[in-house]
């Protein structure tokens, strides 16, 4: 099969690869060091031992004092199951609901956070993430709870790091809903409520009205208004790749996409597989063949796959091709749909 | 040659399951240190592997301590505690994220630049050229094993060239090449699938190969 490593390179057995050998000589100098270097923890471990009278009083007193303090405050509302969203830190004057922001303001569903050209702003996402707010930007925090966190980004740029496991945290935008799906990435919508992806690490995925994309680490992807999520392509494809797709995004018909389809089917590299399996029920289904055909050549489709299958709209199959691509499995990057 | 794989892997101990893992959380969760350092212990290479990718080796080491820093303060979020490795996986690509955003202008690479006396040769006649980002460059797609300056220039030009990978081809090679685990341990430590993992070392592979040769 094409995409099988030998066995030395998969583990160790078998002939020997010499370049494989080669590079396991020479790179051994960056490996971690064996035994690692003790890890540094802080010291969480209870009050010691030597406690004043003095200090158990005080402490004793706080305690007191705070029970008291949260006595008097408690208004009766349900208990915040979440970690609410704050201002970590900003930079200029952003404000929520027009009223000037100052580090650790808490964002509360509902409100409305703006920066201007020359403010920014860093949230913390309950305890899942970070989202840096970029100049120009308004956003609306949605809904924060324990399993979802949903924001809604109307113009501007953020970019999120979320380390909540997949189908948490979500952005709305005019032309697609962004999911993290495990990820780090740059989202930007303009004016016109047209968006750009940028994944750093991790997936995204994008959906709108049953239109999906799932864009991998140094892919982007464009969104459009009425339209939802384009195609993803790797940012060292070529450029006449990216601006084929970007074309085919858009373009309607036969007619329309056949010179796009013949930029894409000539400029992809096995590493753009990704990009033809998207464009599979993307173009006109009188292209779809060429589409499948190249993908069948950069990435041949697993046993059970057939090309007539796929053409005829097969989920199944396609799911499993994408499977064959090494890109995790097509039930986990589904799994948000199901939450 | 003896498998520098088998060595390492009987060097550094088996591969341990997800149950085992997941019991080391829990002990970790309440407070237990030692279990704790387990996990620091089985799951280091695949974070120095991942956090090699895009940063120095000098800054490596200060940011695995923080990975695992952060993993050890937000130990009670991880919902599932089997699934501590893709936990980590994530949160060092997220540290190599925000590391590389800090360090925008800095030029890292290689991380031991030879000096002039047993720097790089530039000159095409002795096998190598210098690319365009000042690494060298194999002329003619050999590799020739000889003294330790070679290797050094080699290494430094494959780091090179690996780091310029896709990220799925950069972290698996890395894991594979430099940290010495074999593809199954990879998959366990990562979370991902041995599916993934063989497709990504083979064309990973496949893509270094060309370019170290191109």
């Amino acid at each position: 099969m094409a995409d099988t490593p030998d066995d030395y390179l998969w583990d160790g057995t078998g002939d020997a690869d010499v370049v494989v050998q080669r590079l396991e000589t020479v790179l051994v100098r960056y490996r971690s060091a064996d035994p690692p270097p003790p890890l540094r923890l802080p010291d969480l471990t209870p009050a010691p031992a030597g406690w004043t009278w003095r200090t158990v009083a005080a402490v004793a007193a706080l305690l007191l004092l705070s029970i008291g303090v949260s006595w008097l405050t408690y208004d009766r509302r349900p208990a915040v199951v979440a970690e609410p969203w704050r201002i970590a830190s900003l930079l200029g004057s952003p404000t929520i609901d027009r009223a000037p922001a100052v580090s650790r303001t808490r964002l509360d569903a509902g409100r409305w956070l703006e920066t201007d050209r020359h403010s920014s702003a860093i949230l913390d996402v309950g305890r899942i993430g970070r989202l840096n707010v970029a100049p120009q930007t308004r956003l609306r925090l949605i809904e924060s709870s324990e399993g979802e966190h949903r924001v809604a980004l109307e113009r501007g740029s953020i970019e999120a790091q979320i380390w909540a496991p997949p189908g948490r945290f979500f952005v709305e935008t005019a032309s697609a809903t962004a999911i993290d799906l495990g990820c780090a990435y740059t989202l930007t919508v303009d004016d016109a409520g047209t968006g750009t992806l940028s994944v750093t690490a991790g997936w995204v995925g994008l959906e709108h009205r049953g239109r999906e994309s799932f864009i991998p680490a140094d892919a982007s992807a464009r969104t459009y208004p009425k339209l939802g999520p384009g195609v993803p392509t790797f940012d060292d494809a070529s450029a006449a790749l990216r601006a084929a797709v970007r074309a085919l995004d858009t373009a309607r018909g036969a007619e329309a996409q056949q010179a796009a389809v013949d930029v894409v089917v000539r400029e992809a590299r096995s590493q753009d597989a990704v990009t033809l399996w998207h464009l599979i029920d993307r173009v006109d289904r009188s292209l779809t063949g060429r589409v499948i055909d190249r993908l069948q050549v950069l990435a041949p489709a697993p046993p059970g796959v057939t090309r007539d299958g796929v053409l005829s709209g097969n989920r199944a199959m396609r799911d499993k091709w994408w499977e064959a691509l090494g890109l995790g499995s097509a039930a986990w990057w589904r799994t948000w749909r199901q939450k | 040659m003896p498998h520098l794989l088998a060595d390492h892997r009987v060097a550094r101990g088996d591969l341990t399951s997800p149950a085992d893992d997941a019991a080391l959380v829990i002990a970790a969760r309440a407070g237990d240190r030692s279990a704790f350092d387990e996990l620091y212990r089985r799951y280091v290479r695949m974070v120095h592997g991942v956090l090699l990718g895009r940063s120095t080796r000098d800054d490596v080491d200060d940011l695995v301590q923080d990975v695992f820093l952060t993993a050890w303060r937000r130990l009670s979020t991880l919902r599932e505690p089997a699934a501590i490795g893709g936990w980590l996986h994530a949160i060092a690509r997220h540290a190599l994220v925000d590391h590389v955003r800090q360090h925008r202008d800095h030029v890292a690479l290689p991380d031991d630049p030879p000096d002039k006396s047993g720097g790089y040769a530039t000159s095409a006649s002795d096998g190598y050229a210098t690319s365009a980002c000042g690494f060298p460059r194999a002329s003619g797609g050999g590799w020739r094993p000889s003294g330790p300056d070679t290797d050094r220039l080699e290494a430094d030009r494959a780091l090179a060239v690996i780091r310029q990978l896709p990220e799925a081809y950069r972290e698996t090679l890395l894991l594979r090449l430099v940290e010495g685990m074999n593809g199954p341990e990879i998959a366990a430590r990562t979370g991902l699938t041995p599916d993934s993992v063989r497709v990504n070392l083979c064309r990973g592979m496949k893509l270094l190969r060309s370019r170290l040769d191109g």
